[in-house]
């Protein structure tokens, strides 16, 4: 294909096998994202869509197969700073967490300076502007376990932005957000993807949200990894499939 | 005033502020992680370590900081086999320390009067030995938590992330631990082996009730934890009391007026 030569890879799942103990997620799986994909991970409940996430991060070791993160074997892989992460939580924070949101945003920039570096005035700078991006410009200096599940989902969004990363997971970032709350993220989203070519990978059981945004999807099923074309459903030219009949689409 | 003119009493008030900055910022952290138990366990060992010390001839406080960081690098093999059940670690190694404790006190025949020294806190005999390895490990700590203050402060809130971020999460951890090993082991002098945890604990609780950020939390607990130890021990003073029980029934006086005052604030708006 014309694409895969010109195209860089950006994360590649070879022939992966994995297990929770006995009980088999993944058989053979493959996936190959290139830079600049807008991607969403859809499936049934427990098919294996934060699993797959997690072993592409190395949280996670398959059995069988291999993982390549911009071209190195996961296990080698180090420029972390170059990836955000949204991990599938709701409610993190603890409500008496001493802890304002701009700070919490702030460990995370400091995290990225590289090892015992400090702050400095433009760090901050940029904590405030990855705020504002997310829209809790006013609530910086409020205590994070004060905040609701949805505000406090998009101090973690603040949290990955901040590093200014190349490439996004996100484990159902819409989760627990107002349908306005929705619309912002995915026209930030989208975004990002246009102007700075951010690559995403997410997690959603939004289809048809989802699908007029991203330019790929694949469905976990029976422990594969499918591709479909998220045209085909925004088009609404499939009308059979187990897409269709799993969100009651149509 | 008369309590200063005593050599023992500045050697203690010194001690004391030490004790009351190094306890409260170490303890933030581990209350932040729900940890609040390994500042128990490692007084256990250390108890066994002034035993030992006390029994050999050595000591005292130099032989509590090493078993205090036997038992902390013990605590972190465990935490790693046990990683979904931290608080078995820390129960392992407290019923180790305490049974080895209960030996060698046994085995020290004669040396009761000093191992209670210990149990309970006394002010009367911080040696100039024992401030110098204070002093020391008191900047060690602080030094420590400022240039580790980010990654501390991360892993208490996320770890997983942290982990992602790129921060050595498992080295922090280890040496996060050593740290309040030798905290514990210097600060039993003054507050006692059984009530040094509280020290960490209390001011760290009294500050969470009010502090409107982390850095805010850092600065009360320390506040409060250096208001009871001086109050403590002046009241101890004058009055023959002992001295850790004073310190902490005063952080706990602070505690209870803090939340106090939060409710009568809350009820008047
Ligand atoms: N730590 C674990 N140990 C054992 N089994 C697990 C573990 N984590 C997940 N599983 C199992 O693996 C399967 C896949 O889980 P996973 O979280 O990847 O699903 P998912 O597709 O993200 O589901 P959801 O849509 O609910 O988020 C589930 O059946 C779950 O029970
Ligand atoms: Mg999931």
């Amino acid at each position: 294909m014309q694409r895969e030569k010109v195209m860089e890879k950006i994360i590649e799942v070879k022939d992966i096998t994995f297990s929770y103990g006995s009980k088999t997620i993944l058989e053979n799986a493959s996936l190959t994202v290139f830079r600049s994909d807008f991607l969403a991970v859809v499936g049934p409940n427990g098919s294996g869509k934060s699993t797959l996430i997690k072993l592409i991060l190395g949280l996670l070791k398959p059995q069988k197969g291999k993982i390549l993160i911009f071209n190195t074997p996961v296990e080698a892989f180090n420029q972390w700073k170059k990836i955000g992460y949204l991990s599938q939580r709701a409610a993190f924070f603890n409500s008496h967490f001493p802890a304002t949101v701009r700070e919490v945003v702030g460990a995370q920039a400091s995290a990225h300076l590289g090892f015992l570096k400090p702050m400095r005035p433009k760090d901050w700078e940029r904590v405030e502007k990855s705020l504002e991006m997310v829209g809790l410009s006013e609530l910086g200096n409020c205590l994070v376990g004060r905040l609701s599940g949805g505000q406090q989902q998009k101090v973690m969004l603040a949290r990955i932005l901040v590093a200014e990363p190349e490439l996004l997971f996100l484990d159902e970032p819409m989760v627990g957000l107002d349908p306005e709350s929705q619309e912002s993220l995915y026209m930030l989203l989208e975004k990002l993807h246009k102007e700075q070519g951010l690559t995403i990978v997410m997690v959603t059981h939004d289809i048809s949200g989802t699908v007029k945004r991203v330019n790929r999807m694949v469905c976990i099923h029976q422990n594969k990894i499918l591709e479909h074309d998220p045209q085909l459903y925004k088009d609404k030219k499939i009308t059979h499939s187990y897409i269709t009949q799993l969100y009651h689409l149509h | 005033m008369e309590i200063f003119e005593y050599h023992f009493m500045q050697r203690a008030l010194t001690a004391g502020i030490i004790v009351g900055i190094i306890c409260p910022i170490i303890g933030i952290f581990l209350v932040l992680r729900r940890l609040s138990l390994i500042g128990d366990t490692l007084s256990h060992i250390s108890l066994a370590g002034v035993a030992a010390g006390l029994t050999a001839g050595f000591n005292a406080t130099i032989t509590a900081m090493l078993f205090a960081l036997g038992g902390s690098l013990g605590i972190e093999y465990l935490r790693r086999h046990y990683s979904k059940y931290a608080e078995l670690a820390t129960a392992i190694t407290m019923s180790s320390g305490m049974g080895l404790a209960v030996i060698l006190i046994s085995l020290g025949r004669g040396n009761t009067a000093s191992v209670l020294c210990y149990l309970f806190g006394s002010i009367a005999s911080v040696t100039k030995m024992d401030l110098f390895i204070m002093a020391a490990v008191g900047l060690i700590v602080v030094v420590s938590i400022i240039v580790l203050y980010w990654p501390l402060f991360f892993i208490a809130f996320d770890e997983e992330g942290a982990r992602i971020a790129g921060i050595p999460v498992n080295k922090i951890n280890l040496y996060f631990t050593v740290l309040t090993a030798i905290t514990v082991a210097v600060s039993m002098r003054i507050v006692g082996i059984l009530l040094v945890s509280s020290l960490m604990i209390i001011p760290a609780a009294t500050s969470m009730q009010i502090a409107k950020s982390f850095k805010a939390s850092v600065y009360i607990s320390v506040a409060a934890a250096l208001l009871s130890v001086v109050s403590g021990l002046v009241l101890s003073f004058y009055f023959s009391l002992a001295p850790g029980g004073t310190i902490i029934m005063f952080s706990l006086f602070i505690l209870l007026l803090v939340i106090s005052f939060k409710k009568l604030f809350a009820a008047q708006k």
